[in-house]
């Protein structure tokens, strides 16, 4: 019963993170299952799908069709579909059901291909895992199948990880975008929004990537492994950071050396400064008040990190701690993040005495019982889908200094 | 690495004869890794003096899925990797999505890569019957597909059953059916009834193995034959299995 949420909603799953970056492409993508996993993708994790063309379907899976597990019956939807559309590629994609009865979707999907000539894919998702996983999993299929080794254009970089799950209709990514252009850089690709198959093709020639969420960071490993493109791993948030952000983008574009682009622990703590062994005084021990973090933010880990590094270049906040939502990556963390497996976990976390400011999506603040901390609402699509998308914080370069300095005289008001 | 799926009725001597074949090509000197695919558990335990090993599944139950590949892969006669996929309590849960489960599992702890067997063996339990016991016919796993097989009638029935359901798997580039394995009872006719179904499958019986009293004397001892009598004309018989299943795979 640990794991129950009784207040939040389920965070965006795998099967939304796959969809999600096949958005952009012209794909005819079947969710295998009887309805809920497509309406949940199409209504709470895709703020792109209102109005959109993009043929995202249900297979309409039922009792019977578990049971007799006709793949035929499903290979015949799709290619009525392809023969509608006329799709760059087809896609099918699992859910629990699927996962229960051990459909072989990448089966499935050879065969269609092999009957169609169109590209196709199955991703064995199951619904029990989170959005990152599905996308980053997609993102790499996409890249098997279609990017090919090319050489460097300098000054290029992509953009990996982007999904609306972690970046809601992307203003942060615009803005983004925008630095990297007045800093004279150029784009190949932006995986997974706004983006095509050329560009997809194209991303194989980057000179470095820039990965800006977890999902980003598993891409630009697999990337750097196939194609040798370095990364760096990061965001640019707050004028102060992001000034040392370019700084470190310029160090791995000369090093051809990745880099995670975070705090340190040493960064965080007047007695590791002092010492050798940075965080060795054990500032994660959350239950001793003396060296405790007293902000928390929570939420994708990539994203946190670049608030807690821009609160402490640009205001000197040195004592943050992460709470991650989706999972930790262990080369993400400082000793003090937290692991928020259950909503237990994060309603205990947030009311730890030791915290005066708390930043996360909206919707956590039901799990708070004291009031007076307090809370700086920056709202995740992946936590609270379109219910909270007018509270997603501007963060990027100058516009984090902004948010703060709102946020700082509302407080004094 | 050759994967290679020994599929049969229940009963009609999988475990036996893959057990005999992972010990005799392991005296090769060959690394071998067998994997059981059935709830009852017990196809590697000649390999492992009698044993019973614990399962995947058990293991991931009891150690709430904290597990690790020393958990749950255990060396026997010859070096064979031995592991037991498991399943649910009698009665309740899903046996072929346990083996889903249990393959995740080994992949997750890079079980193929930590053991770097130049063979696998997949021994799957009865007939094809769902999704999960189709698992080691799937793409990623076997290369080749043996049915072992009497000349009994529910034998054969249930042979052509799993040929037809690879042959079905067959449009998306799975495992080759590569032939039978006459685990031979003494039917009346027995020898031609097996070849009857082969040629109607478009398969070849690649050996017909003797009934033998060795085997149960062997098992009774808790060893494969190759390992309990490796002079004897049944280990031969092994050997020769061996050979042909090596010819088959291309290696």
């Amino acid at each position: 019963m640990a794991v129950l949420s009784l207040f939040l909603p389920p965070f965006s799953p795998d099967y939304s993170g796959v969809s999600a970056v096949l958005f952009d492409l012209k794909t005819v993508t079947a969710m295998h299952d009887a309805s809920g996993c497509t309406g949940n993708y199409t209504g709470y994790d895709e703020p792109r799908w209102y109005g959109s063309k993009s043929p995202v379907y249900c297979s309409g899976l039922r009792e019977i069709d578990a049971v007799l597990g006709d793949d035929e019956k499903l290979i015949q939807k799709m290619i009525d579909a392809a023969r509608d559309i006329q799709p760059d590629l087809m896609a099918l994609v699992g859910s629990p059901v699927p996962m229960v009865i051990g459909s072989d979707l990448a089966g499935v999907a050879a065969e269609l291909e092999a009957r169609t000539g169109i590209p196709s894919f199955g991703f064995d998702t199951t619904g029990t895992t989170y959005y990152d996983k599905g996308a980053a999993a997609t993102i790499l299929a996409l890249l098997e199948r279609f990017t090919e080794p090319l050489a460097t254009m300098p000054g290029s970089v992509n953009i990996l990880g982007a999904t609306p799950m972690d970046f809601g209709k992307g203003e942060n990514l615009r803005d983004l975008k925008k630095l990297l252009q007045d800093r004279g850089l150029f784009l190949t690709a932006c995986l997974a929004m706004d983006y095509n198959l050329a560009a997809l093709r194209q991303s194989a020639a980057a000179e470095v990537n820039l990965a800006v969420s977890r999902t980003g960071l598993l891409v630009a490993a697999e990337m750097e492994k196939r194609y040798g493109i370095p990364y760096l791993c990061g965001l640019p948030y707050g004028e102060k950071a992001s000034e040392e952000y370019f700084a470190a983008l310029e160090e791995v574009r000369q090093s051809r050396q990745s880099r995670i682009f975070n705090a340190s622990s040493r960064d965080f703590c007047d007695c590791c400064k002092l010492s050798a062994a940075g965080g060795a005084c054990g500032v994660g021990r959350a239950n001793d008040s003396r060296t405790a973090p007293e902000i928390l933010i929570v939420g994708e880990q990539v994203q946190a990190n670049a608030i807690r590094l821009a609160l402490q270049r640009d205001y000197g906040e040195s004592s943050v701690a992460v709470g991650c939502l989706f999972g930790l990556e262990p080369g993400l963390a400082l000793p003090q993040d937290k692991d928020l497996k259950s909503e237990q976990l994060i309603g205990q976390e947030l009311n730890r005495d030791n915290y005066r400011l708390i930043i996360a999506d909206p919707f956590l603040k039901v799990l708070l019982q004291n009031n007076q901390k307090e809370f700086w609402p920056n709202a995740q699509y992946a936590v609270s889908s379109k219910l909270a998308a007018d509270q997603i914080a501007r963060l990027t370069g100058s516009h984090f200094n902004r948010w703060v300095n709102l946020r700082i005289e509302k407080t004094k008001v | 690495m050759k994967k290679i799926a020994i599929y049969g009725k229940g009963g009609i001597g999988k475990s036996t004869t893959t057990s005999n074949l992972s010990a005799a090509l392991a005296a090769r000197g060959l690394k071998v890794m067998q994997i059981g695919c059935d709830p009852k558990a017990d196809s590697t335990k000649n390999l492992m003096q009698g044993r019973i090993i614990p399962t995947v599944l058990d293991q991931i139950r009891q150690r709430d899925n904290q597990v690790e590949l020393d958990h749950i892969a255990f060396e026997g006669f010859g070096g064979v990797v031995c592991v037991e996929a498991g399943g649910p309590t009698p009665g309740i849960g899903c046996a072929g999505r346990g083996i889903i489960t249990a393959f995740q599992k080994l992949e997750e702890l890079k079980a193929y890569e930590r053991y770097q067997p130049d063979i696998v063996f997949y021994d799957v339990l009865g007939d094809v019957v769902c999704g999960g016991f189709a698992m080691p016919i799937r793409g990623g796993y076997a290369d080749n597909v043996f049915i072992v097989t009497s000349g009994e009638m529910m034998a054969l029935y249930a042979a052509t059953n799993i040929a037809h359901a690879i042959e079905n798997f067959g449009k998306r580039g799975y495992a080759k059916y590569s032939g039978l394995i006459q685990n031979s009872r003494n039917v009346e006719n027995e020898d031609a009834l097996v070849q009857q179904v082969a040629r109607e499958s478009g398969t070849q019986v690649i050996k017909i193995i003797p009934r033998h009293k060795l085997v149960q004397q062997a098992e009774n001892q808790g060893m494969t034959v190759v390992e309990a009598f490796p002079g004897s004309e049944m280990a031969r018989e092994y050997n020769c299995l061996a050979d042909k299943v090596m010819k088959e795979v291309g290696l």
